[in-house]
């Protein structure tokens, strides 16, 4: 497959996912038998280049959040390699392990959720000095206080508890404490889209504003193709566990190759009266499939208003260069 | 034409033991006959509660209506009695919720959920009611009615059950539908069908639609008149074009520049509105929104603007200085 042959130059990228699966069993009776699987993600292979933003879409149920939860290690993965800093990672125990999770950090979506409601902001944020640096006392606490400032929090609200701060306050100390063991990589799972819209620009902003100053790579994840366009050097489109389009954001968006692309950006309304109203529109009939179940052959196939019957149902579509750094996986460009 | 709702100074508080939220701080609004009317505003700008406050939805205690008149097709809704008010909601007015989920009952089937309201407000018998129901869920485009009338709504996926919330409101042919974010929690692909649903399903029945959402882009593409919502209060309305071509309020200006848009340049750096949106406080004596405004002056500490008409008559802002807010934006 053509991919291989840009895995081997290996330096440039940080992160490196090769035929990355993750199957979630279902279980049955009283035996626990096995009765099928939720394939999740189902064979995606990834890169991301050291410094940049790689922008993953799709729709809810498309697998964008497990691929991010396995590339962390949240999940051990089904199947494949996932290559991180030139390492394999996937397997990796004890010591080791815990030299590469500190180098991946995670951003959740809800704010609300992924912090400890119990617990002060301080520990919050200093949790992962204390186990990977073993700071204690004062130590950290002027650590803390100068990553706060560097996510515009104030330091004197350290012995505060989440709830006394909005959604856009915490979803800065989530930030403050993905930053705290200045990691190489950043998985963002969604972390504007449980935000107001006048919040929105501001964590938006930040996110890029951190990312020059401590040279991070962002894995970005979201369902919103505009906010993705903002953020991303380089998008990849995902649909029912397998990537279905892999570009940088100029060609992806001037240019975009795949049905489901197509479908996907011409069904976000755009806040232009004029522009929408003349605007002609590829409406995708249907609902995204049961990854349970998935469809044969091209896992679009059934929603697809290009599907050529005979082929798209039958043979499943390899992701292929049809530019120089664009890939797509469809039976149309084969 | 006389307007089909016409809300004025609605003021709404939620007095709580330990403190009062100020959801809608003197609300006014008309909503045309026919009119397509988006209401936009973040969380707590207390969209939400204006309109259940126009169901007459709002629990009391803890929940008041202190002020204000609501005039439905001429008539104060908030002087009807209970009973009477019961055969207008549902029928006349009917409203469709976010998560059709938790606005369906999960114990019972979705064909007998439609029946109800035809035989409650129709009185038609169990057969026409059932006819109409079948009629209605071909109307939304449910695929095989006949088969699935008689599931229950977790065999539907979130689209078809939002289709079916639409199917339960447009039942009795109402005059005006308020729809509450009735796209938010589906994806964008069921989000452009549904709202292609309800823009084709107005046109066909002419009834007049109030949709509260948060998506500006939505709005563009659906709204014939737009009302956005800061603190419990419009703060400009006007027609949709001119609302989005030059906003006449510091807050739509901020909003409008604020997205990531796929229609215009990458930016490095999005402008920001400052601050966050005020906690469900009341602003008696000056602008809410004068703390995180760049033209904030004086003036907007010591009193409070109102919505008053610009240089279009369409378009009411309650700014001040909304004549130098356009020429900045020139």
């Amino acid at each position: 497959m053509a991919l291989k042959n840009t895995l081997d130059q290996s330096s440039e990228y940080l992160l490196e996912a090769s035929q990355v699966k993750k199957h979630f069993p279902i279980l049955k009776g009283f035996m626990q038998k096995e009765v099928g699987a939720v394939r999740a993600v189902d064979g995606v292979n990834l890169q991301v280049k050291r410094g940049e933003t790689l922008g993953l879409v799709g729709e809810s149920g498309c697998g964008k959040s497990t691929l991010g939860r396995t590339i962390v290690g949240l999940y051990e993965p089904t199947d494949g390699q996932i290559v991180f800093n030139g390492v394999n990672i996937s397997g990796l125990k004890g010591l080791q392990r815990k030299q590469v999770q500190r180098q991946m950090q995670m951003i959740f979506q809800d704010p609300f959720a992924s912090m400890n409601p119990r617990v002060r902001i301080k520990k919050i944020v200093g949790e992962p000095l204390t186990v990977h640096e073993k700071l204690r006392g004062s130590q950290l606490t002027d650590t803390v206080a100068c990553i706060l400032e560097q996510v515009g929090i104030d330091a004197e609200c350290m012995n505060r508890f989440p709830h006394e701060f909005s959604g856009g306050q915490r979803q800065r100390i989530a930030i403050a404490r993905s930053i705290a063991l200045n990691p190489e990589l950043i998985v963002c799972d969604e972390p504007v889209s449980s935000l107001d819209v006048s919040i929105r620009s501001q964590i938006l902003n930040l996110l890029k504003q951190i990312q020059d100053q401590f040279q991070l790579t962002y894995l970005f994840i979201s369902h919103d193709l505009a906010v993705i366009r903002h953020i991303s050097d380089h998008v990849a489109v995902m649909y029912l566990g397998c990537i279905m389009e892999n570009a940088d954001r100029e060609s992806l968006y001037a240019n975009p190759l795949h049905p489901y692309t197509q479908g996907l950006l011409s069904a976000i309304p755009v806040p232009n009266p004029k522009l929408e109203r003349e605007r002609k529109r590829i409406e995708l009939r249907g609902e995204i499939p049961s990854p349970s179940n998935p469809p044969t052959g091209c896992r679009f196939n059934t929603r697809c208003p290009k599907c050529m019957p005979g082929v798209c149902g039958h043979t499943v579509p390899e992701l292929i260069e049809t530019q120089p750094g664009h890939w797509v996986a469809c039976h149309l460009f084969s | 034409m006389d307007p089909i709702l016409h809300i004025q100074e609605l003021e709404t508080r939620f007095e709580l033991d330990d403190r009062v939220i100020h959801a809608v701080n003197g609300l006014s609004l008309t909503v045309n006959p026919q009119e397509f009317l988006a209401i936009v505003g973040e969380s707590g700008s207390g969209k939400s509660v204006s309109f259940l406050s126009v169901m007459r939805l709002i629990q009391s205690p803890p929940g008041r209506i202190l002020n204000g008149s609501i005039l439905f097709d001429g008539v104060d809704i908030l002087k009807m009695k209970a009973n009477d008010f019961r055969r207008i909601r549902g029928n006349d007015i009917a409203m469709i919720f976010q998560d059709p989920m938790t606005s369906l009952n999960p114990v019972m089937r979705v064909g007998d959920q439609i029946d109800e309201v035809i035989r409650l407000h129709l009185k038609l018998s169990r057969q026409a009611s059932r006819a109409r129901s079948i009629e209605l869920l071909k109307l939304v485009g449910i695929p095989d009615v006949e088969h699935c009338i008689n599931n229950y709504p977790h065999q539907f996926s979130g689209g078809m059950r939002q289709r079916i919330m639409i199917a339960i409101a447009l039942a009795c042919d109402p005059k005006l539908l308020i729809a509450d974010e009735p796209t938010t929690s589906l994806d964008v692909t069921i989000q452009a069908q549904i709202a292609n649903l309800v823009k084709k399903l107005q046109k066909e029945l002419g009834m007049s639609i109030v949709w509260i959402t948060h998506d500006l882009g939505v709005v563009a593409s659906l709204a014939d008149r737009v009302a956005v919502m800061y603190a419990g209060t419009v703060v400009e309305e006007g027609l949709v074009d001119d609302i989005f071509q030059r906003p006449r309020h510091p807050y739509t200006i901020g909003l409008l520049r604020s997205l990531p848009r796929l229609d215009l340049d990458v930016q490095e750096i999005l402008p920001e509105i400052p601050g966050s949106p005020p906690n469900c406080e009341s602003f008696p004596n000056q602008c809410p929104f004068a703390p995180r405004c760049d033209w904030q002056r004086d003036r907007c500490l010591e009193s409070r603007p109102l919505l008053d008409a610009t240089d279009i008559p369409t378009t009411h802002s309650a700014c001040f200085f909304w004549q130098e807010c356009i020429d900045s934006t020139l």
